[in-house]
């Protein structure tokens, strides 16, 4: 073995570490966690140690996207399902990316006692020359996935036929052999509600869990509260001390808010006192203020969301209320530790979350009440899993025997639960004459920010953009959402899709061609092939997070290097709610307008170039976005003559995203950091180090080490010869042909 | 030498024959399993479909110095079993269909060297103007740079993302492979091994060679060490249990499925062993079918060894 020579660093080498080859996001929610996987398993990744630290009731596996698995990754992998599988009562994979799919079809134990609930399967378009995937479930697919073909649908970029791109046989010789099954309606309520994922909606219906003990009666809610919410026989017979769970609570609708307040008010004069548990922030903001408790209500504790900057783990805490009350009322977090790695936790709840906390009143709730509450939520969930069929871990079904009650207090355990939602649903529906208002193709509008449709709107085709010269030779771009549950989340995503159409129109007027011939290209076939992915089913939850994202990550960078030429927030807002079959929905409108000497402002700004050590380059676009949504800073390569960036590798379309660990902000600040670090360098010998996003994953360092004047530099590389010049190598990478360098040892000449 | 083919389809047996006999050889084609008994005086090779496999067997049990040459347009699953059970059956050539011959650059290629010619060199794989890439591996840190540079390279070709990956991902197993668990000291004991999550830095005379290439039709990879440690039972044995359901074999470090992976990423296998000089692992993946195709194409395996 030797040393690693100093300073010899090869060309594009990530430093040690640099470059992360696998992301593990952590999402808990009480007894149900969901890990999700991005990039390589390799023999980097820790499986034993991350086992280790599975805990609760259910671990959710999200491999969507998982990339490549090296084969001793695989090992890991066994050891870190079969590890955690032991500590955790079930555990489900969801979203499996096809590699994963070909790992379960090939390595025994893949899946570690596990089951999969959802995969994804490849397809591919030779029209356009795309590829696809679509999403699988085994409680609503099963049948298809048992005749082991995929039938040709419509390429989401082009239209045309594509086809599934596996041979069915081989690709579900796995899934085949797995039941059909749910997921249970926590796991489901988890992932739908907390985590966005595309569960069946059946899965979000309110489910509510009752026991009586005494004069205390314990009712646990879990679902979405919605128009659906049964009031009146929730209501029927309550008395004494009520405790309601609150813990699985999904989404909170306007309809379900109203039907919660009606609630509070009926039982307020039946009952001595009411307490909330475990409320969720989404309620506290909706249903917590003074009013909407009442005389009787009060939170006991609320659950806020945490992140732990040391392992990683977003969850949600519970707070009580009565210790911590001082503290909240100033919008403020409690100060926790993470239970996982007992570093310090940070409260990553949004401002307007914090706000609802400051008008919480004091809690009269004891210690002990908190203790009972969560034996009794113990409780309620061991009943639910008695009432149905367990999976083993060897995939067999038993119905478990009910547990023994270990306290001698009688309770009913009833199991009010789906007969109640359901029957409640119904005696609902027909007790309540459909809502009055215009009925379209989305439902019946009933509700609306404005008397009329403002002017400004000339479409309400989802998910859509439009732009028109103002009066003064300016732009305004109006930007419409997809239908969304929740009022908020759509003006959002129309103001994304506005600013969008901004940055869009820009580029449209950009006339320069060494621009339009290296900026496009970074981006165009990424936002085309989302936004087609879109058209083609707004309601399928990948392609709407693919564009949302990207939408989202354009309007930040469009404001951050605008430099105040577009408005932080839009000019105008509308938005109607419908109500379908579906519960309530909502499409919202914003409108975006910039004047015509702040768009020239912006096309000189991003077209401006600026030149250093031979490559030249203009500021980060905001359509870049599309491709790269992480980035929000960074200079575009747009041309690339001889100079120690070409000998570094860097080609034209690559982002300089930061230059000796300095951010690169703008075109200017690449040139300025570029060529005081290399002038430094040339000086005093070092590394030149630049942060570069060059193609899709996350960008990765470009090193070079350059020897200082004095010092007598031989040549240690293999004599590739031609290209290498100064202090720059290859690293010992041959790539004459590519790159149209001379002849050197080892080329392997066809002629010999 | 001489070739005895048994091929029931005259037209693939004719052109198995004249392809042999364009190296120099002489070549007897015979459609009738019942005349090959009598037909191998002075036969140096018995080819067959792996239908007639357990013939093939048979003829090179009584013949020890013979060899046998299989192809197949079925999974390499079902004939590596007569590759277990029969040491001269060193090469499986996969075919289209029952209707096709075996591919005719590898037909030739693998004449020639039963022949007692060279090693093909890493050009013969590819058609003339072809583009290819030399990467060294020195350090942990190089084996990704040389990952990300191969999936790089095919990623430049505008083929599909999942070809790309799964190239890499090949690239990835046989660096590994080459890095850890081919470096022995000098009683022959393997040097990294044991632990494969350590960074290791690797000796001039211990660094593999790689190269991939590519002329547009087809991918190759190739990755040398200076070791020639692996054995045929590495090779058979690994594929078997990997086929055969991924039971894992820790015994040696890894999981024992890393031939599984290459075979899963590949359309041919050659594998080279010099004894003590090199082991030369080559990796030929087709671009002109999609994944569909692929998944179900028969795969070629050659092992060699000096």
């Amino acid at each position: 073995m030797e040393a690693v020579p100093h300073g010899q660093a090869s060309a594009s080498s990530p430093p040690p570490g640099a470059e992360q080859k696998l992301t593990i996001e952590k999402f808990a929610d009480g007894a149900i966690a969901c890990l999700r996987f991005a990039g390589t398993i390799d023999e980097s990744f820790e499986g034993k140690k991350l086992g280790g630290t599975a805990a609760g009731d259910t671990l959710v596996l999200d491999l969507g996207g998982v990339k490549k698995i090296s084969s001793f990754g695989i090992r890991e992998w066994v050891d870190f399902v079969t590890t955690a599988n032991k500590q955790v009562r079930s555990m489900v994979l969801i979203e499996c990316s096809p590699k994963v799919v070909d790992q379960l079809n090939m390595v025994a134990n893949f899946n570690g006692g596990g089951r999969v609930f959802s995969f994804y399967a490849p397809f591919r378009c030779d029209y356009c020359d795309s590829e696809h995937r679509v999403l699988l479930q085994l409680d609503k697919d099963h049948e298809i996935i048992k005749s082991m073909k995929l039938a040709e649908r419509p390429c989401p970029s082009c239209k045309e036929g594509m086809y599934f791109d596996e041979d069915g046989a081989t690709f579900f010789s796995y899934i085949i052999g797995q039941e059909k099954f749910e997921l249970e309606p926590e796991v489901a309520a988890f992932l739908a509600s907390k985590l966005n994922y595309a569960v069946s909606d059946l899965n979000r219906k309110l489910r509510i869990d009752k026991i009586i003990e005494g004069r205390t009666t314990y009712l646990r809610l879990a679902g979405d509260l919605d128009r659906t919410f049964p009031r009146e026989k929730l209501a029927e017979g309550l008395e004494g001390t009520v405790i309601i769970d609150l813990q699985s609570i999904g989404r909170i609708e306007p309809a379900g808010a109203a039907e919660w307040r009606g609630f509070v008010k009926m039982v307020s004069p039946l009952v001595d006192q009411l307490y909330l548990a475990s409320a969720p922030t989404s309620f506290l903001e909706k249903l917590a203020s003074v009013e909407d408790l009442g005389t009787k209500a009060q939170i006991v504790t609320l659950t806020l969301p945490y992140s732990c900057g040391s392992c990683g783990t977003n969850s949600g805490q519970t707070i009580e209320v009565a210790q911590h009350h001082d503290t909240l009322k100033f919008a403020t977090a409690p100060e926790l530790k993470c239970p996982t790695c007992k570093h310090a936790l940070q409260c990553i709840a949004g401002e307007s979350q914090m706000t609802a906390l400051t008008t919480l009143p004091r809690s009269t709730a004891t210690s002990d009440l908190v203790k009972t509450i969560g034996i009794l939520r113990e409780r309620a969930l061991a009943t639910q899993r008695t009432a149905k069929p367990t999976v083993n871990k060897d995939g067999s079904t038993t119905a478990a025997a009910p547990p023994r009650s270990s306290l001698l207090v009688p309770f009913l355990a009833s199991l009010l639960a789906v007969v109640v939602a359901a029957g409640g649903y119904l005696a609902y529906q027909r007790m309540n004459k459909e809502p009055d208002g215009p009925k379209t193709k989305l439902g019946v509008i009933t509700s609306k920010s404005a008397e009329t449709r403002p002017a400004w709107i000339s479409s309400d085709t989802q998910g859509t953009a439009s732009c028109t010269d103002t009066k003064d030779k300016g732009m305004s771009c109006v930007g419409v959402s997809s239908i969304s549950a929740r009022q908020d989340d759509a003006e959002d995503e129309a103001a994304d899709a506005a600013l969008d159409a901004i940055a869009n129109a820009l580029a449209v007027r950009i006339a320069n061609p060494a621009w339009k011939l290296s900026v496009i290209p970074v981006y165009k076939s990424a936002r085309d092939a989302k936004l087609a992915a879109f058209d083609r089913d707004p309601s399928n939850t990948s392609s709407r997070r693919d564009v949302r994202e990207a939408r989202n990550a354009v309007g930040r960078m469009l404001r951050a290097t605008s430099g105040g030429a577009v408005p932080a927030a839009p000019n105008a807002r509308y938005w109607e709610e419908y109500t379908g079959s579906d519960g309530k929905r909502f499409l919202a409108f914003a409108q975006v307008t910039i004047g015509a000497t702040e768009l020239a402002k912006l096309v000189e700004q991003y077209t401006a170039p600026q030149t250093a050590l031979g490559a030249t380059a203009v500021s980060m676009f905001p359509l870049v976005g599309w491709r790269y949504p992480k980035l929000d800073h960074g200079a575009i390569i747009t041309k690339l003559g001889t100079g120690p960036l070409q000998d570094l590798g860097l080609a034209e379309q690559y982002v300089v995203v930061s230059v000796a660990g300095r951010d690169v902000v703008d075109a200017a600040s690449f040139a300025k950091l570029a060529t005081d670090e290399h002038t430094a360098l040339v000086g005093k010998g070092g590394t030149l180090r630049l942060k570069v996003q060059a193609a899709d994953g996350a960008p990765r360092e470009f090193a070079t080490a350059i020897k200082p004047p004095e010092v007598d530099t031989p040549n240690t590389g293999r004599g590739s010869g031609g290209r290498n010049t100064g202090g720059g190598n290859t690293g010992g990478i041959n790539v004459w042909d590519k790159f149209g360098g001379g002849k050197g040892p080892g080329r392997d000449d066809p002629t010999q | 030498m001489h070739a005895v083919i048994l091929e029931r389809n005259k037209l693939v047996g004719r052109k198995v024959a004249r392809l042999f006999m364009s190296t120099g050889a002489t070549a007897l084609c015979l459609e009738d399993p019942a005349l090959v008994a009598h037909s191998l005086e002075g036969a140096d090779v018995l080819l067959a479909d792996a239908f007639d496999a357990d013939l093939v067997a048979e003829m090179l049990r009584a013949r020890p110095k013979m060899k046998g040459v299989l192809w197949t347009a079925e999974p390499l699953r079902r004939t590596l079993k007569f590759m277990i059970e029969q040491t001269a059956i060193d090469h499986v050539l996969g075919r289209k269909d029952f209707e096709s011959p075996p591919r005719a650059w590898e037909t030739v290629m693998l004449a020639r060297r039963l022949g007692g010619g060279p090693p093909a060199p890493f050009s013969a794989y590819l058609d003339w103007g072809h583009q290819s890439l030399e990467l060294d591996v020195r350090t942990t840190a190089d084996r990704d740079t040389a990952v990300a540079r191969i999936q790089e390279l095919i990623g430049s070709l505008g083929v599909p993302k999942r070809v790309s990956e799964m190239f890499a991902e090949l690239g990835h197993e046989l660096i590994m492979n080459a890095m850890y668990d081919a470096p022995a000291d000098a009683n022959g004991r393997p040097k990294y091994a044991a632990d494969r999550k350590a960074d290791v830095v690797l000796e001039p005379a211990e660094r593999p060679h790689v190269r991939i290439g590519t002329d547009g039709s087809r991918l190759v990879l190739q990755v040398r060490d200076p070791f020639g440690r692996l054995e045929r039972k590495h090779v058979v044995d690994g594929l078997a249990r990997g086929l055969a359901g991924g039971e894992m074999d820790q015994s040696h470090g890894g999981a024992g499925l890393g031939m599984m992976v290459c075979h899963n990423a590949s359309s041919a296998m050659v594998f080279d062993v010099a004894r003590g000089r090199h082991t030369e692992v080559t990796a030929m993946f087709e671009l002109d079918m999609n994944l569909r195709e692929f998944r179900t194409q028969a795969k070629s395996l050659h092992y060699w060894s000096q």
